[in-house]
């Protein structure tokens, strides 16, 4: 679709960029902002440039933040001794959606993945470590995925952290609440038996 | 047509927001890719069974004109818990369904191959130590079910058998051919000029030959013949030591690189170099 105004075809092709963006969307997204208010467009642009501009990564922990460090690194009522590791900052957000962890984190900023050539390197296992030299942490908690390249970080950073002399330990796998334990399949269901606890 | 088939999960990638594209070596149809919609969410009826190195049941809505098939259902046959549980043998795992990944293509089915890789999994799975005798071994042996099975049991001169040229020290290994020859066989004046006879011993999987002439040690032929020919079951009780290991796993990088042009380095081998060392 070639369209006579050169300013949308750029505009769709920008939108095309996207994740998760083909290019019927993109030429629907951009008709739509020719639809839009011109505030609104002043807005959305000024918010575009705003994160680009603004949002850096915390020194301290790596997740993207505003302010250095991030409110969680320097909340003081924050449990300093316990660092829970997570992938992606969007770990953060899902971990502090449930109210229930009071410590701090340290987002890695990926996995490794051996089938795709991602290593330790590739990760800020460095800054975690050195993290963890020059600090009182007395817990880590690895709270990755439960796929292949969350398991192989586990197994690295649980042969790196252990001679450190503090406890590591991982977020439990098995059934997600409410589901019924005849669908649940077999790898999962093994998970689940090889982490039951004493009630 | 709905179909069923029992297959090694090779790789998984993310598909937008809550689907996986996967790809199989099904004993059927041999590799093949499909779409498993709605797979990465919280309760998803795949669970994990699409994870890499799982080996399970799959039903497909196959059509052949279509690359990318849609998976119905899939049931997991084994799980392989001590592979995901210690990071060597879970790189060997990875470099042995990586290396099957590259060096076939898509829908040819291969009933020995199959059985090839479940077998060294299983064993895999099952091993105290010398996790990496496996993928060497599959490296030779998948080589072997395409085609490329090399004669390692005597000189392809004169007949003598290996055991016989260990005082010899070493042999050459025409890596074209698959074939051994002995010193006495070997004549350099017949080879063309560029068909210098290189040493692997020192140089790892990164030397080359222009001809493919190798020269190796009779232990690291021996050791060859052995991955090649010994029961699976007993791959992990074979104590190659580092030196002789990386002479054998360097002859079959030429070995396989002569056979295969389109082979690339196997990522996961080489990670598992680098987990060895601390973080730069």
């Amino acid at each position: 679709m070639i369209f006579t105004a050169e300013s949308i075809e750029q505009l769709s092709e920008q939108f095309s960029q996207l994740p998760g963006i083909g290019r019927k969307t993109a030429h629907r997204l951009a008709l739509y902002v020719v639809k839009m208010q011109r505030e609104e467009v002043v807005s959305l642009a000024r918010a575009l440039v705003n994160v680009k501009d603004r949002v850096r990564y915390c020194t301290v922990c790596s997740n993207i933040t505003e302010a250095d460090p991030c409110p969680i690194c320097s909340n003081t009522k924050r449990d300093k001794t316990v660092v829970c590791v997570v992938e992606e900052p969007t770990d953060v957000l899902a971990l502090e959606r449930t109210n229930e962890f009071a410590g701090v984190y340290h987002v890695l900023g990926g996995a490794l993945s051996p089938l795709d050539g991602v290593g330790p390197e590739d990760l800020r296992i460095k800054e975690l470590l050195q993290r963890l030299s020059d600090s009182t942490v007395e817990e880590i908690i690895l709270a990755l995925n439960s796929d292949v390249e969350g398991e192989a970080t586990t197994l690295y950073l649980s042969k790196l952290l252990k001679p450190l002399c503090m406890k590591v330990t991982r977020i439990a796998r098995g059934l997600p609440v409410g589901t019924d334990l005849e669908f649940a399949d077999e790898a999962t269901l093994s998970r689940a038996l090889e982490g039951r606890i004493a009630v | 047509m709905i179909t069923r088939t029992d297959a090694v999960v090779l790789k998984s990638m993310k598909y937008r927001d809550s689907s996986k594209i996967v790809t199989f070596y099904s004993r059927r149809f041999g590799k093949v890719k499909g779409i498993a919609k709605g797979a990465r969410q919280m309760k998803s009826k795949f669970g994990g069974s699409l994870e890499p190195l799982s080996t399970v049941s799959l039903i497909l809505y196959k059509k052949d004109q279509r690359e990318l098939q849609l998976i119905s259902q899939s049931d997991v046959l084994k799980t392989y818990k001590n592979i995901h549980s210690e990071l060597e043998r879970m790189a060997v795992g990875l470099a042995i369904i990586e290396l099957i990944n590259q060096l076939t293509h898509d829908e040819e089915g291969n009933d020995a191959l199959y059985t090839l890789l479940v077998k060294s999994l299983d064993e895999l799975e099952c091993a105290h130590k010398h996790f990496m005798n496996f993928f060497l071994a599959f490296e030779l042996r998948c080589a072997s079910v395409l085609g490329y099975m090399p004669s390692l049991d005597a000189c392809k001169g004169c007949g003598r058998k290996l055991d016989d040229l260990v005082a010899e020290d070493s042999a050459v290994f025409q890596t074209g051919k698959g074939a051994v020859l002995c010193n006495r066989c070997w004549q350099p004046e017949t080879v063309p000029r560029q068909g210098v006879v290189q040493t692997v011993r020192s140089g790892g999987s990164g030397t080359s030959s222009d001809e493919g002439n190798i020269r190796v040690s009779i232990g690291a032929l021996k050791g060859l013949q052995r991955l090649l020919h010994d029961p699976l079951e007993s791959i992990g009780s074979l104590d190659l030591g580092s030196v002789l290991g990386n002479e054998i796993d360097g002859t079959l990088r030429l070995y396989l690189r002569q056979h295969f042009e389109d082979l690339k380095p196997i990522k996961s081998f080489d990670m598992l170099k680098r987990f060895k060392r601390p973080p730069a």
